[in-house]
């Protein structure tokens, strides 16, 4: 797994490549609690290397989802391939999230 | 039918997946392959969270290929736990309104053709089979 995040103003891009699993999601989790959720305005999550995601993932994307929102923010998630979306459908989130498709 | 038999800990979590999907062969596509990785992700991961309680015990995978399936066993001698009694995740609520957990039973579910759960001489057994 590597997470890589690119700020510029109040809009943060974050980038998972490889797997996000149980193991993993830990890190993502760790990024997602650096962001200052008062200064920051749109958090697009990157996941056109994305390779895997299970319900730990998932996780961390409501709780970023959650922090956003409560503080007036926006989440943005880009490039999700046909078998992620299918997850995101499948859990309802995809009601509720902005999600591009690769 | 082939099995392996690990400690119930996360650090076990690829030596799992690893082992079933390895049964495969080469044929299987990549979505077949992330989603049995999933159901054995989160059934694997149930175990070595709860199963035990503080301690470590065993989980014992058998994965038998079958023509037409697929079909993991997922055996530990924890407490009794039968994952389909749990109820499902309102997946309709607003995301505010959500709690954290049930996702990955819920995706099992939705991704294995058929599930059961039985508890025989102190063992929770609890069967997926996935259509290939």
């Amino acid at each position: 797994m590597e997470i890589s995040k690119a700020i510029s103003n109040q809009n943060v891009i974050i980038t998972l490549k490889g797997r996000l699993d149980t193991m993993t999601a830990p890190q993502f989790d760790d990024e997602v609690k650096n962001i200052d959720f008062d200064e920051v305005e749109t958090v697009t999550l990157n996941l056109k290397d994305l390779e895997y995601i299970s319900s730990s993932g998932l996780r961390v994307v409501l709780a970023l989802y959650k922090n956003l929102k409560s503080k007036g923010g926006n989440l943005k998630i880009v490039n999700v391939s046909n078998t992620i979306m299918e997850l995101f459908s499948m859990t309802g989130m995809a009601d509720y999230l902005d999600i591009e498709q690769a | 039918m082939t099995m392996i038999c690990v400690d119930a800990v996360k650090e076990n979590l690829e030596n799992v997946t690893d082992f079933v999907t390895g049964q495969l062969g080469e044929k299987a596509d990549g979505k077949f392959r992330f989603e049995l990785e999933l159901i054995c992700e989160e059934v694997f991961i149930n175990i070595c969270n709860y199963a035990y309680g503080e301690n470590v015990g065993k989980a014992e995978i058998e994965v038998s290929k079958l023509s037409d399936s697929i079909v993991v066993k997922f055996i530990d001698s924890g407490k009794e736990f039968n994952p389909l009694k749990k109820a499902d995740p309102n997946i309709n609520a607003p995301l505010e309104e959500r709690n954290i957990g049930g996702l990955g039973i819920f995706m099992t579910k939705k991704l294995s053709d058929n599930l059961s759960y039985e508890r025989l001489n102190g063992k929770n057994i609890f069967t997926i089979t996935k259509k290939l």
